[in-house]
């Protein structure tokens, strides 16, 4: 039977109803479990950044992550990538350096959004080479991958390759972007 | 061998030059400045209006050109998806029309700000109100609206920091201080029953908020990395991440 530590509200039980977490670790064991990546065999792929690596986040991002996991379950690897020299989950072991500007390359990036601007060259990059999602770590994922867009993107018969959220326009947000991998856009982009 | 060598080698400078975000960066540190790159001069004539005429309220206190240049990568996508390459004949302008599912940002993503406001206090203050406050208190009324809202129809809140962008700070901001570590999850609140129910709540709903992508104006016939793209009817919106 499904925990039921908090109770849905009758108004809202047409709404929700409660499940199991698809992940039963502790926060630790999950933290931990991200240190070591596992190598790529799938194209559903949670891609995230952080400059000082994983255990070095807030602990609030830390909790974000954790809960994508145990929120879509085995089927989908989680890998925050760093920039920490040697370190398994380090972007440049991940991506290849053609995608990416020289100065992320070399490390001589400078100013006050270094961080921000980092994950803004590995999101398409890291998309384009292995596919999956891309999420800011400041995300609170309520709603699983897979019924946000995922099983839209992975269908052959469906036209969608690409799914970000829209503000206006052409106007974009790229805290979310999923793709399929080698996506024509994406490249472009 | 030669030209093959050649033509290989083109191939792959191309492909390596073949971005449009990467290009703006070529030979910078920062961003600053790049709203002068001519592939994204339509930057800098764009205001918050179109935000805020889709109810999207930050409080920035910088101009509108220093946030265009801090998400520079967004200006990237709209290049592209108003583009048809005479080149290599992608139309980017199609394929975001039909290849990219888009939703709503402000309801799937941006559902907290969209019922209690965009100043990080009020989110703070929000997810801090104790679930055993009095059920008739105004504070009680808003967070139990805000957070049973995104439980039954968000896909996610996105925290945002846009640290010095904005007058007041944001939540992502208010949480990083080390006197707030844990008000993200503290028991007893509303913070702790999304926390929660975000993995332990499955929604009825069978698709979400998607948006039938607008119609690209104006489509621009030019080069991937070819400049002076008109400005005409180019409008945008921000947001600091």
């Amino acid at each position: 039977m499904a925990s039921t530590k908090f109770l849905i509200p009758a108004e809202f039980r047409s709404e929700i109803h409660h499940i199991h977490a698809l992940d039963q670790r502790s926060d630790e064991e999950i933290l931990a479990s991200l240190t070591n990546p596992a190598p790529i065999t799938s194209k559903k792929n949670i891609w995230a950044y952080w400059h000082a690596g994983v255990h070095a986040m807030p602990g609030w991002c830390q909790r974000n992550v954790v809960n994508w996991i145990r929120l879509n379950g085995p089927s989908w690897t989680v890998r925050v990538l760093d920039s920490i020299p040697y370190s398994p989950n380090n972007a440049l072991k991940w991506i290849d350096p053609k995608f990416l500007p020289d100065t992320f390359v070399h490390g001589t990036m400078d100013g006050p959004y270094v961080g921000p601007h980092s994950a803004d060259f590995l999101r398409g990059a890291a998309l384009f080479q292995h596919g999956g999602v891309w999420m800011d770590v400041g995300i609170i994922l309520i709603r699983p991958l897979d019924r946000i867009c995922w099983k839209q993107l992975e269908d052959p018969e469906s036209p969608f390759e690409v799914s970000v959220p829209w503000m206006y326009g052409q106007t974009i947000a790229n805290h979310f972007v999923a793709s399929r991998k080698g996506d024509p856009f994406i490249k472009r982009w | 061998m030669t030209l093959i060598l050649q033509l290989l080698f083109g191939k792959l400078t191309i492909n390596r030059r073949h971005e449009i975000f990467v290009h703006l960066w070529n030979g910078k540190k920062n961003p600053g400045g790049i709203i002068e790159h001519p592939l994204i001069a339509f930057a800098k004539e764009l205001k918050f209006d179109g935000s805020q005429a889709r109810n999207f309220h930050w409080d920035f206190k910088v101009e509108p050109q220093t946030v265009m240049e801090y998400i520079a990568q967004v200006m990237s996508w709209m290049r592209l998806s108003m583009l048809e390459d005479p080149n290599d004949r992608f139309s980017g302008a199609e394929y975001y029309a039909s290849k990219v599912l888009l939703f709503d940002s402000l309801t799937e993503d941006w559902a907290a700000e969209d019922t209690v406001g965009f100043e990080g206090i009020n989110l703070f203050n929000v997810f801090a109100t104790r679930l055993d406050a009095d059920l008739e208190s105004e504070e009680y009324k808003l967070a139990y609206k805000a957070v049973w809202r995104l439980l039954t129809k968000s896909s996610m809140q996105k925290i945002t920091h846009g640290k010095n962008l904005t007058k007041t700070p944001a939540l992502g901001v208010l949480w990083d201080l080390k006197e707030n570590e844990g008000k993200d999850i503290e028991p007893g609140t509303f913070a702790e029953l999304l926390r929660y129910g975000s993995v332990h709540f499955e929604q009825e709903r069978k698709e979400i908020d998607y948006i039938k992508a607008p119609k690209p104006e104006p489509i621009m016939k030019k080069g991937l990395l070819e400049p002076k793209m008109q400005s005409s009817n180019v409008k945008a919106i921000s947001r600091p991440c």
